[in-house]
């Protein structure tokens, strides 16, 4: 298949890639993103380094927050953008530190196309996970059964970063939490929204430098508090 | 059995308190709380036997003890307000950041999806009616 088809099927995709001081890896991640989809927003949240260069020079739009404000509300700021193109149908969420695969990206977007579901979750545990320690295996199996347990949705991966959403999802997705508990509040809108979504196996290639930037294990503790005072007293505009 | 059912009705005061955190009489109430404990403070500072009396009216010990348990409770309420009223803040910061940073990336680069080259593909139907 040449580049140029490859490039019309997908003009309708939009790829987020939320982040915060990824200068070293993101030039890499937009190229190869790029080579298949037309459409990629980096969202730099706050960052004070080339990130917003190298992204760009990679050939994506940059959204730039002018003060750090997490992985969440970067995403919800990536998903707003792409909901201005009116030709957007479907939107990608993409990790900024090159941890996913595209392919997997295009597998997951080719699903929603068949109509049958509103939202497409990466999973590692049905798919391979690269370099994973066993402790973070555990911690993440506990995640998702808290997941099954607090939102009824039976996944096996309730903290992967590749997820494909089609646009009505999206626009009525609203991540609320600025934080790292975009993956609950997205399995919550999930129920909530009783959209019809399914997991499929995706690569997570953990290197180096995707663990030093990845989140400590400790943060499950502040993401499960974010996620129980949202849930119990919600928030003000 | 009387701690047990004045510790429920305390974690519901906080709850329900923190619910309706926007509600004026609430918040006026707070104040006067807290206007009240520090009388009581002067109180218990300069008249230490009334607050064992009073202690002892409602079945706890010593007077200090009282005190200690009225700051206890105010430093809980208080604690959990300014968190609450922080996290309003921030939800509203994260508001305007968004609100800007879209604006400069349309500033800067037009709206998203155009200036693309190549005619737009044919659209197939959003299954979820988009």
């Amino acid at each position: 298949m040449d580049r140029g088809s490859l490039s019309d099927t997908f003009s309708d995709t939009w790829v987020v890639v939320p982040a915060y001081r990824e200068e070293p890896v993101v030039g890499h991640v937009v190229a190869g993103l790029r080579k298949v989809f037309d459409n990629v927003v980096c969202v730099d949240d706050g960052s004070r380094d080339g990130y917003a260069a190298a992204a760009e020079a990679a050939g994506a739009r940059v959204v730039r927050h002018p003060v750090n404000l997490g992985q969440g509300a970067a995403l919800q700021t990536g998903i707003e953008f792409a909901l201005l193109d009116e030709g957007m149908r479907y939107v990608v969420t993409f990790d900024a530190d090159g941890q996913h695969r595209v392919a997997d990206a295009v597998r997951m977007v080719e699903l929603l196309r068949t109509g049958a579901y509103d939202v497409v979750l990466g999973s590692r545990f049905l798919g391979d996970a690269t370099g994973m320690s066993r402790g973070r295996r555990l911690l993440l199996r506990a995640a998702a059964l808290a997941t099954r347990v607090t939102a009824g949705i039976a996944v096996t991966d309730a903290h992967n970063g590749l997820r494909a959403l089609t646009r009505e999802f999206a626009r009525r997705l609203d991540i609320a939490i600025p934080g790292m508990a975009h993956a609950s509040e997205i399995t919550g809108a999930v129920r909530r929204l009783e959209a019809r979504w399914v997991e499929v196996p995706v690569t997570i290639d953990y290197t180096d430098y995707s663990r030093a930037k990845g989140q400590r294990s400790i943060n499950s503790v502040n993401i499960a508090f974010d996620v129980s005072v949202h849930q119990l007293f919600g928030s003000r505009r | 059995m009387i701690e047990s059912i004045l510790v429920g009705l305390i974690l519901i005061a906080l709850v329900w308190g923190l619910r309706h955190r926007d509600d004026v009489g609430l918040r006026a109430g707070r104040r006067l709380a807290a206007l009240a404990l520090a009388g009581f403070a002067i109180v218990a500072v300069l008249a230490p036997a009334f607050t064992t009396r009073l202690a002892h009216l409602v079945g706890i010990g010593r007077g200090t003890d009282l005190l200690l348990y009225a700051l206890v409770m105010t430093f809980v309420f208080t604690t959990a307000g300014l968190y609450f009223r922080c996290r309003d803040i921030e939800r509203r910061l994260v508001e305007v950041t968004r609100a800007v940073a879209i604006r400069e990336a349309l500033a800067a680069g037009g709206p998203p999806g155009s200036g693309k080259p190549g005619p737009p593909s044919p659209r197939r139907p959003s299954p979820a009616g988009g």
